[in-house]
């Protein structure tokens, strides 16, 4: 239900006045983090260690610029600038991307805390020992707002200088551009509306419906060109697979989830409740700089471009559960397996770390301890670990389970009421936090579940499925309710 | 029962001798060289080794032993591998080979071991000497008491330098 | 063959004495040559424990390049264990004669090249103090392994080329033991006494010995093509571009075997001028040596270049770009390093003055030990680091410690070679005997 444009002018606000030195220096907008607010979250490292939604950054804060304006300062991304207004002045590293609106430097608001703890022994605790980020409200001149009597956020001007220093920046993704590769699909509005039936359409290489849907061929829209079909290499399409029968045929379930590129928003709180549930360790600013964030799940964000309009897609993306694994076939200790319901399963204690199944994962899903992040939790600390989980030790791999503690769960819930599983019984924790409700988890045997319907809905694609991996995680694609083409 | 050594400088000249020998009916032969010759072994005429049937029996054995391993260990705990059969033969056939040529290979130094070092291990040796693993080749013949100034003859005209009764 | 300047053994006695002069009481050079690989050695096993002590949060690796230099120095280890076989076992086979003089030097090489390349899978372990976990023992928890991994197939695949190549080199060297114990006086004859096992070259040895060594060579000579094989299946078998595709058998192979060349002539020109066994290592076995690397160069060149076509005529955009950025992505300057190395400079290898030109030749085949590294590097970061998801590309750069025990691995090989050189005879006593009466006859 978006606004229609032009609603907003009624309000008939008036044009902020912004002070500062020189009317060619930039706009400052101080605005309020996704994941600390105004600073209040600021603590937890677990938010510090998820990527920004937008920048893909984690554990600190960033001078963000227009690309055009930062071609004209001589700023590429990781040198760090000083942001001067009246009030005072911060440095930090910018950021250029073209989210921003030239002319204007954004800075989240919400970091820069002084540590609590300066010495904290322990190095995966960084938000304790460390300043993170820094406090960017010591820029704004703090006047008032006329018409609210609130402070006005957006109220100076700001000279943005480098000062010759550069810096390292965490990024969970480097680029968001998805190659043609079909990872984040999306459909038009006017094509879903059609409600062509895409099993009556005859794909190249799909040898013939069974009911799993294929989604709808054609309509999907990349760069400015339409592509037959859906991502750069589906050509090479095969086989064709129920994936009911990655399951053991005694086995009443076959373990599935659902993500709604439509009603993803990015937000990101899926990888929270995640690494809670999971007891996924912190990594701290070091390990995110050399990238060995620990999440299992992560959102990623691609940008396509048609004409003048920027579409901005989001996948989810965490272990696929493949029925026919390449991470399984290139364990040399069978310490990942296929089990009776599907699921792909990693045991973590019988691993070796040979670290050739995340070689072999094309999702690269799988996460590597490379130090003994456990070793950090103690009391009282560790009675906020989920008991169901087992922490690992450095040297193995873990990954998504589908959050196999909670299926256990579902299925005594249901064996003691003497009753098969019923959807909705069971819901790992980012489809339970997701607040669109994008992630739907359910069973693939059951042809009246959700995710069944969902996976043979017209939007459903799978990614990279041409490699015959099986993926047990569906996806739809996004909704455009507009043409790119025709803008 | 005496023993003579005659010492030789070449390959052919030792094959002459041996030949020679064995003319006379002299079979009881040994003979040291610094290399392996052809020339020898072709005038000794005893055949192939039995070395070989070593390697046939390893390879036959490791093959069949990697089969039946990889075999019975994929259904003795049955594990869904990438939508694999459990008992993937095509997979299998690699370490198939290798076992192959380890038990091949190793079967065949006990051969060598057996057929060259333990089973000639309780001969008397008391004529070698260490130029036998120089330059010279050494032509020891087992014979009667009377038939030794027979032997010292033939191994003389095959162009023994040394002609010399080791034991009497 | 030889040219008219060079001289010539005088006589089979005087082979033993040249041969054996080698194992004579060493020089303050040799003696620190020694302690300074020790201490090299000393220095990576520091750092692999370092790393075993912190995790591998010590080494340059991350998401999503899970393999780095340790799999690169295997794989180079792997390759130049390869020449030591060929020359013993195929060449032996193809009935090359001029193979006898450089087998043993080749032959050591391969064995303390795979027991050092048989260390990196272990030291690249996560979980290195857990690496039985791959044997298919009986075990309390009642698991095998699995058998379907390409990993599995290197252990048993290195494992069987370590067994074979050990057990070839002792069978070779029984002989030449034999005469050591004849010639040499000092304490080592207790030593060469027992080694020998009472060979004395009686007729009835010499017959199992050329068995089991033709044998040997028979079984040796399909193993050897199939090790590399099997390590380039470890990329194969995957799904990722760069890696998938059926060329790299013979590619890994034609390599090995040029990298190990390589290898074997950087090793023996100076034995050969150290120890004054230029009677012995003469200009055709340069010469041959050379030709080799040239076919293999020009096989590997060929396979350089067929990698590119296949991604192009292919249309998988995956492997399109995965080359791309071979060539022109953060890993330039590593693949144009091994393009340069392996293909441009041993061209002027066409040219038999180049051939025998021993100064010349030692500097190509350094250049093409680090452009075969090289190979190896680029082949594993350039193909991990931009797989399929393209909001999972990375970059990796070895760390300190990767580097340590790299140099510590030359050194490992080096000081086994040296501490070989005074044990046992580096040339082939027997063999070049038996060459030398065919050659008379």
């Amino acid at each position: 239900m978006s606004l229609q444009p032009g609603a907003l002018s009624a309000l008939a606000l008036e044009p902020a006045e912004l002070s500062g030195a020189e009317p060619a220096d930039l706009a400052l907008l101080v605005y309020p983090s996704l994941h600390f607010y105004d600073g209040r979250g600021a603590r937890l490292a677990v938010l510090n260690e998820i990527p920004d939604p937008v920048l893909k950054t984690m554990w600190g804060s960033f001078a963000e610029l227009g690309i055009e304006t930062a071609e004209r300062l001589g700023v590429r991304l990781g040198d760090v600038v000083r942001v001067q207004t009246e009030a005072g002045s911060v440095e930090l590293p910018a950021f250029p991307h073209q989210g921003v609106r030239e002319g204007v430097v954004a800075v989240q608001a919400g970091q820069g805390h002084r540590p609590v703890d300066p010495d904290a022994p322990d190095p995966d605790r960084q938000a304790r020992r460390q300043t993170i980020g820094v406090n960017a409200y010591p820029l704004i001149p703090g006047r008032l707002d006329a018409a609210s009597g609130a402070l006005a956020w957006y109220s100076a001007r700001a000279e943005v200088s480098a000062t010759g220093a550069r810096a390292l920046v965490a990024r969970a993704q480097i680029g968001f551009d998805q190659e043609n590769r079909g990872f984040a699909r999306a459909m038009t509005l006017a094509a879903y509306q059609r409600e062509e039936d895409p099993h009556a359409k005859a794909d190249s290489g799909h040898g013939g419906g069974h009911g799993d849907g294929h989604g709808a061929e054609g309509e999907d829209v990349y760069g400015d060109k339409p592509l037959p079909a859906q991502g750069a290499a589906s050509h090479l399409i095969t086989k064709d697979y129920d994936p009911a029968d990655d399951a053991h045929h005694d086995s009443p379930y076959r373990w599935g989830l659902n993500a709604d590129l439509d009603t993803c928003v990015g937000c990101n709180a899926c990888i929270v409740a995640c690494a809670v549930e999971n007891n996924s360790p912190i990594v701290g600013p070091e390990g995110a700089r050399a990238g060995r964030e620990m999440h299992w799940i992560r959102v990623e964000r691609y940008v396509e471009t048609a004409g003048v309009k920027v579409d901005v897609r989001h996948a989810p993306m965490m272990c696929q559960h493949c029925g026919a694994a390449p991470c399984e076939s290139v364990c040399p200790v069978l310490a990942t397996y296929h089990n009776v319901e599907g699921l792909n399963v990693m045991v973590s204690n019988r691993c070796i770390g040979t670290r050739f199944c995340s070689n072999n994962c094309p999702y690269k899903v799988r996460r590597f301890n490379h130090w003994a992040y456990d070793w950090a939790i103690e009391e009282p600390e560790s009675f906020a670990l989920n008991p169901d989980v087992m922490v690992r030790s450095k040297g193995v791999m873990e990954k998504c389970t589908m959050c196999v503690q909670r299926i256990a769960e579902g299925k005594d819930e249901a064996a003691r009421e003497g009753r098969q599983v019923r959807d909705g019984d069971i819901t790992p924790a980012c489809a339970q936090t997701c607040p669109s409700q994008a992630l739907t988890f359910g069973n693939l045997k059951h042809a009246d579940s959700h995710v069944t319907h969902q996976r043979h809905d017209k939007r459903s694609y799978r990614i990279l499925e041409h490699l015959y991996t099986r993926p047990g995680v569906n996806y739809q694609k996004a909704i455009l309710r507009t043409d790119p083409h025709e803008a | 029962m005496a023993q003579v050594l005659g010492i030789l400088r070449t390959p052919s000249a030792t094959a002459g001798a041996v030949r020679e020998l064995r003319g006379a009916g002299f079979e009881k032969l040994e003979v040291y060289s610094p290399c392996p010759s052809h020339e020898i072994e072709h005038a000794l005429d005893r055949g192939p080794s039995r070395v070989r049937i070593y390697t046939l029996v390893g390879c036959l054995t490791g093959v069949t032993l990697a089969y039946l391993m990889q075999i019975w260990m994929a259904y003795d705990w049955p594990l869904v591998i990438g939508g694999k059969p459990f008992a993937s033969i095509p997979a299998y056939t690699i370490i198939g080979f290798e076992m192959n040529i380890l038990f091949g290979g190793v079967l065949t130094v006990a051969g060598l071991l057996i057929h060259g070092f333990f089973l000639t291990s309780r001969r008397d040796h008391s004529a070698y000497q260490p130029s036998f693993s120089g330059d010279d080749f050494g032509c020891v013949v087992d014979c009667h008491d009377d038939q030794v100034g027979r032997v010292r003859e033939i191994l003389g005209e095959a162009g023994c330098a040394e002609v010399r009764v080791v034991s009497a | 063959m030889a040219a008219a300047t060079e001289p010539l053994p005088a006589s089979p006695d005087a082979i033993n004495d040249d041969i054996l002069r080698v194992l004579e009481p060493p020089s303050k050079t040799y003696v620190l040559g020694v302690l300074f690989c020790g201490a090299l050695v000393a220095c990576g096993v520091s750092a692999f424990l370092y790393q075993v002590y912190w995790g591998f949060g010590v080494t340059g690796l991350n998401h999503p390049v899970m393999w780095g230099l340790y799999i690169t120095t295997f794989v180079f280890w792997v390759g130049i264990a390869h020449a030591g076989t060929l020359i013993s076992a195929i060449l032996f086979l193809f009935r090359a004669k001029w193979r006898n003089a450089v087998n043993r030097g080749a032959e050591a090489l391969t064995v303390f090249s795979v027991l050092t390349a048989a260390l990196f899978p272990l030291l690249h372990l996560g979980r290195a103090w857990k690496f039985y976990f791959i044997l298919p023992y009986p075990n309390q928890r009642g698991l095998w392994v699995n058998f379907k991994s390409p990993l599995l197939w290197d252990v048993f695949a290195i494992g069987t080329y370590t067994i074979i190549s050990i057990l070839f080199f002792i069978v070779g060297l029984i002989p030449d033991i034999g005469a050591a114990r004849d010639r040499v006086r000092d304490w080592r004859r207790h030593l060469y006494r027992v080694l020998a096992m009472g060979w004395r070259g009686t007729s009835e040895q010499w017959r199992a010995h050329s068995r089991s060594v033709l044998h040997l060579s028979g079984l040796a000579t399909p193993l050897v093509l199939s090790v590399h094989s099997v390590v380039s299946w470890d990329f194969a078998t995957s799904v990722v571009p760069g890696w998938h595709t059926t060329i790299f058998a013979p590619y890994f192979v034609a390599g090995a075997i040029f990298s190990g060349i390589a290898m074997v002539i950087t090793i023996l020109i100076p034995v050969r001028q150290a120890f004054g066994l230029q009677a012995y290592l003469r200009d055709v076995h340069f010469d041959n040596m050379g030709k080799l690397i040239l076919i293999t160069s020009s096989i590997v060149g060929y396979a350089y270049g067929m990698e590119y076509f296949m991604a192009w005529y292919s249309a998988n955009p995956y492997e399109q770009m995965s080359f791309w950025y071979r060539g022109f992505g953060h890993y330039w300057w590593a693949t144009w390093t091994m393009i340069i190395c392996n293909v441009i400079v041993p061209l002027p290898l066409w040219f038999k003055r180049m051939r025998v030109n021993l100064a010349f030749m030692w500097i190509v085949s350094i250049f093409i030990n680090i452009g075969m590294w090289f190979e190896r590097f680029v082949i594993i970061m350039t193909s991990l680091s931009h797989e399929y998801d393209p909001a999972a590309w990375g970059y990796y750069f070895p760390s300190w410690v990767e580097w340590t025990i790299l140099v510590a691995s030359v050194a490992f090989v080096l000081f086994l070679f040296l501490i070989f050189l005074r044990m046992f005879p580096v040339i082939a006593i027997q063999e070049v005997k038996e060459l030398h009466y065919e050659e008379a006859h």
